[in-house]
């Protein structure tokens, strides 16, 4: 008996020990990032049977538990994945928020006001040379504008580009972690400091790809992507990659077409071709999606649009993206699908080493597309990439192009302080025989059929000949019309094709000459007799004849006597109209109508609203991730003076225990002395 | 619910965060006393803040304008009212000397005060603002008027298109009569000419046989090529039949057809300056002929020319055109008030709409000042209160009563 109690109090006093060294782990581990707070549990050990009674045994622990509740971590991982998605989205629009400032003044279009503004004040006074100079200096203002916008939007989106870099390769760090830590616990069950490591690389992985976990009976995880794929299994992984443009193919089992898709060019869309008439190329059309075939892409008339496969020569451009087939003698099928990303994207690798699309793709309301990544800090980087910072730099090129060829195309009409004697352009063709509106000028597709006029003068400035030039340009290439230009006005102006394809037009000894009115958008096109070179927000800037000389600026035209008065000022008029003039922005389905100010304000808005449709996304998501982050560190986590109150409870329990041995031996004394 | 350690200091810094990131918000307000700092804040309030801003430079632009206009237009319309007040002066100038009898001395002092009234009319018409000439139309830079030589024919012939060019600069008329009758560039035609109005002659003649056909007339510094195949006659200067001519200053217009133009709202324009051709005549640079009638100028020329012979009845034909010139020159007068009123007028409601849309754009991004006071007392507050809760809370330990 009195060794049983002897026996009870040593088994308490060891209990205690562990219990304290449970509660010191705790205090200590009190900061630890993901630690579980570690609970001994008693049992009671069995019974013995002396002289009839049943006498207790003390208590055993029969385990150091961990408190974790699995149903709160399945939704915290949840709303976790969507709010580092959330915040990956917001860290970066509200970069482009603050470029995008207009506020007080400052910003794009105050510096589009200003410019097109100094063209009224040139209006005013058509002859003066500080005008010249303060309207040099706003284009210069605007054109810093432009060039520093694009080039922000360029550096976020180099920089969104490597955050993915690093990112995929942190998640398959991560997806090794957990592949060891589920072998080293199917090992080792009862640690449970390797399952608080686990549960913490979880929510590390889930921070940057949303994943479901599901648990096994021998303690071990498997991890899924959102889109099923997946990562972990037990001790087997599958990794991330983050890999270049690619296009797939997948055809009806009839199909034989025996040809290949050939694409180029880049986008931000990922498109999904199918074929809904079959024969050849050249026949057969297909339509395409941008959300992976949940709608088609229609025209204004709501039709959908069709486009027909054809070879390099009937290429189509669908956003951005040169589509055409090769080596194709068999017929297309109805139904044949192709899908192309023209952009870097994410992928999963399969056991065969094969890669399955995941990036982030959202349809044209913005809501996400199924069967891809969703959630986690990588779809908010592929969403601001794809959704915000490709689209607005495409609108701000747009907007900048827009901006030149209308600016150009009126400045190319008019005539300056003094004549040419001699121009160059600042556009090339890529081939000068072919006709101009496939001659790959930048802006071959804007020239018309018509004619342009030229007047040149003789020494004494007075008016020698006046002839016009007349364009096809579905027919007419550069070298017919350099042709042209030296047929009429032979002896007087020579007009050639440099090395880098640009029109130049030389007068001879004593001759000057000037343009005149010009409906084809030829001069524009060209970049002769123009204001801006360049055609993106990141090449535009002035053209170098007018910024070697500001009397270059053309304010006035030639008048109906052929000379140019020094109060002309229809051009300067002209531009300043831009102010509120409706002009045709982008090109093809995406093109719009509207004013240039109207355009950014556009861009401005939509920027703004995603920046706040963000933020707000990023509180209630915060909200929702601190609620369940709560709920779990409210069973996890430790609090330091509930481990104190332990920590002086198990130091009793010690005592007590310490009492009991040393109750038991003074009675085991007490025998002894009777005996 | 349960709350660990972590979670209180956690939650404390989340609230302070929380609490001082709105505090400064609230302060950017103040200090910017805008209530839109980016786009976000406001994203529609934006993109119309842009819109109404490029609108309002519109305006600005438009308002500069009529402001321009309304200082080029009051100038000129200053000057077309003098200009009006010596052509009454011209007016009766001519009407003395279309009436009575005056000796040639007489005469000849009245044409030379003629001239210095058209003098005075050449230095209003040549007016300028800055560098900028008012009469000249769209060619700001070049004179309004230059004299030219010019010719009227005060007997029966020739006809005023059988000169073809004038060259040489003129001081007073030239008086030039034929002394031989005759055709250019057939016969040897005698002339004579007298520079001092009369009182001395000097000879000449264009010898038409000679080859190449001599068909023009030296007169002192200037010289008159007249056309082949002309007819002239003798000049009587009893019966005052014959031919006889009177070269004089006439006053070309340099300047552009069209007035120079600059918008003043989105559809209207207006002419800041004055075609000096439709107001005064003179002879076309590019023709060499006179303007159509009413042309002031040309009826002024003529005047000098009939007083400087002592024509009265010739006097007398110009009195009519030099009227109707006048006329001409007070509607214009008028049509420049006309565009002055205009542009004021339209300066003034521009003033009225850049009003509203200032207004607007405070509207949609200016602060309310009071409101942003007492949100400003408020984050301070929360701020505070939430630093004072926090200290409490951290302060707090079992440790204080074991």
């Amino acid at each position: 008996m009195l060794s049983n109690s002897l026996y009870i109090g040593q088994k308490a006093a060891a209990n205690a020990q562990v219990s304290i060294n449970t509660t010191s782990n705790n205090i200590a581990n009190s900061e630890t990032e993901g630690y579980q707070k570690a609970e001994t549990v008693y049992s009671s050990t069995d019974n013995i049977n002396a002289n009839g009674t049943s006498l207790g045994t003390g208590a055993d622990i029969a385990a150091i538990q961990t408190n974790w509740d699995s149903f709160i971590e399945r939704q915290y991982l949840s709303a976790s994945a969507d709010l580092s998605s959330s915040s990956a989205l917001y860290r970066y629009l509200s970069q482009m928020d603050s470029i995008f400032n207009q506020s007080d003044g400052e910003g794009l279009a105050a510096a589009l006001d200003e410019f097109l503004s100094a063209w009224n004040d040139l209006a005013t006074y058509p002859d003066s040379l500080a005008e010249r100079e303060a309207l040099f200096g706003e284009a210069e203002s605007l054109i810093y504008s432009l060039n520093s916008t694009a080039s922000e939007l360029e550096d976020m989106f180099k920089s969104v580009e490597s955050e993915i870099i690093d990112q995929v390769s942190d998640a398959n760090e991560l997806i090794d972690s957990i592949a060891l830590l589920n072998e080293q616990i199917a090992s080792s069950p009862e640690s449970y400091e390797l399952i608080s490591s686990r549960d913490q690389a979880i929510r590390e992985l889930d921070e940057l790809i949303g994943v479901e976990v599901i648990s096994s009976s021998d303690g071990q995880t498997k991890i899924y992507t959102e889109s099923g794929q997946p990562l972990v299994e037990g001790g087997e992984t599958h990794y991330l990659v983050y890999s270049g443009a690619d296009s797939t193919e997948l055809l009806q089992p009839s199909s034989s077409y025996d040809g290949e898709l050939d694409y180029s060019g880049s986008s931000s869309e990922e498109l999904l071709l199918e074929f809904v008439s079959s024969g050849p190329d050249g026949t057969a059309q297909f339509k395409v999606s941008f959300d992976g075939g949940e709608t088609w892409e229609k025209d204004e008339n709501g039709n959908t649009l069709l486009y027909t496969a054809d070879d390099a020569d009937g290429s189509v451009n669908i956003a951005g993206v040169e589509i055409s087939f090769s080596g194709g003698t068999t017929d297309h099928t109805e139904g044949d699908r192709y899908t192309i990303t023209p952009k870097t994207g994410l992928y999963w690798e399969s056991d065969s080493g094969g890669l399955v699309n995941i990036t982030p793709m959202t349809d044209a309301s913005g809501d996400d597309v199924s069967n891809r990544t969703t959630s986690g800090s990588l779809a908010g980087l592929f969403k601001v990439r794809d959704d915000y910072i490709e689209p607005t730099l495409s609108d701000l090129n747009d907007y900048a192009s827009a901006l030149v060829w209308e600016v150009n195309s009126i400045h190319s009409q008019g005539a300056g302080l003094e004549a040419h004697t001699a121009v160059e352009g600042s556009y090339g063709v890529t081939d000068q025989t072919a006709a101009l509106s496939n001659s790959g000028l930048a802006y071959e597709d804007k020239i018309e059929s018509g004619e342009f006029s030229l007047y040149t003068y003789d020494s004494d400035g007075n008016l020698a000949s006046n002839a016009s030039i007349t364009i096809d340009p579905a027919t007419d290439s550069l070298d017919d019309v350099v042709a042209s230009i030296n047929s009429t006005f032979a002896g007087s102006l020579t007009a050639s094709v440099n090395s880098d394809g640009e029109l130049e037009i030389q007068a001879a000894t004593d001759v000057s000459f000037e343009f005149g009115e010009d409906s084809t958008g030829f001069l524009a096109a060209m970049g002769v007799n123009t204001f801006f070179e360049g055609s993106t927000a990141e090449d535009i800037s002035i053209n170098s004849n007018v910024a070697s000389d500001t009397s270059n600026i053309n304010a006035g035209v030639v008048g109906d006597d052929g000379t140019v008065s020094s109060g002309s000022n229809s051009i300067a008029e002209a531009i300043n109209d831009l102010l509120s003039e409706v002009v045709s922005i982008g090109e093809g389905t995406s093109s719009t109508s509207t004013s240039l100010t109207q355009f950014l304000a556009a861009m401005v808005s939509e920027v703004g609203a995603a920046a706040s449709t963000a933020e707000t996304q990023v509180i209630c998501d915060t909200a929702s991730a601190e609620l369940y982050a709560a709920q779990q560190e409210s069973i996890s986590g430790v609090n330091v003076d509930e481990e104190l109150i332990n920590l002086t409870k198990y130091q009793q329990q010690y005592e007590a225990a310490c009492q009991i041995i040393s109750v038991t031996r003074e009675m085991i004394d007490t025998i002894l002395g009777i005996v | 619910m349960r709350v660990s350690t972590s979670q209180i200091y956690s939650q404390s810094i989340a609230g302070i965060t929380q609490s001082l990131s709105n505090y400064t918000d609230v302060a950017n307000q103040v200090s910017s006393q805008k209530k839109i700092n980016a786009p976000s804040d406001d994203p529609a309030g934006m993109g119309n803040v842009v819109n109404l801003r490029s609108y309002d430079q519109t305006l600005e632009s438009y308002y500069n304008n009529t402001q321009l206009a309304g200082s080029l237009l009051g100038t000129a319309d200053g000057l077309l009212v003098e200009a009006s007040e010596i052509v009454i002066s011209v007016k009766e100038q001519a009407e003395q000397g279309a009436t009575g009898t005056y000796t040639d001395d007489q005469a000849n002092a009245m044409a030379e005060n003629m001239m210095a009234y058209q003098d005075s009319l050449l230095a209003i018409a040549n007016g300028e603002i800055g560098n900028d000439y008012l009469f000249s139309g769209e060619a700001t830079d070049t004179p309004a008027y230059e004299y030219v030589p010019g010719v009227t024919v005060t007997g029966d012939s020739p006809s005023k298109s059988d000169f073809t060019n004038f060259t040489g600069e003129l001081d007073d008329p030239v008086i030039v009569e034929f002394t031989s009758d005759g055709t250019v560039g057939t016969d040897v035609v005698d002339y004579r000419y007298s520079l001092d109005g009369g009182s001395t002659w000097t000879t000449g003649s264009m010898d038409g046989t000679a080859m190449p056909a001599d068909t023009t007339m030296e007169l002192g510094d200037v010289s008159v090529e007249m056309n082949v195949g002309t007819a002239v006659s003798a000049w009587d200067d009893d019966a005052k039949t014959g031919s006889q001519f009177v070269v004089r200053n006439s006053l070309q217009y340099n300047g552009a057809d069209d007035a120079m133009s600059i918008d003043i709202s989105e559809s209207t324009d207006i002419d800041v300056n004055t075609v000096g051709s439709d107001v005064f005549g003179g002879v076309d640079a590019d023709t060499g002929t006179a303007y159509s009638d009413p042309n002031l100028f040309e009826a002024i020329s003529d005047s000098v020319a009939y007083l400087w012979i002592g024509d009265e009845d010739g006097v007398a034909t110009t009195l009519e055109t030099i009227d109707d010139g006048h006329d001409q020159l007070t509607i214009k007068a008028a049509n420049v008030g006309a565009r002055e009123e205009k542009a004021e007028f339209t300066s003034t409601s521009l003033s009225y709409s850049r009003e509203r849309v200032t207004s607007a754009i405070s509207d949609e991004e200016d602060a309310d000042s009071a409101a942003l006071t007492i949100e400003l007392s408020k984050t301070e507050y929360i701020y505070n209160a939430v630093l004072s809760s926090t200290s409490k809370v951290i302060n707090m330990s079992i440790l204080d009563y074991l």
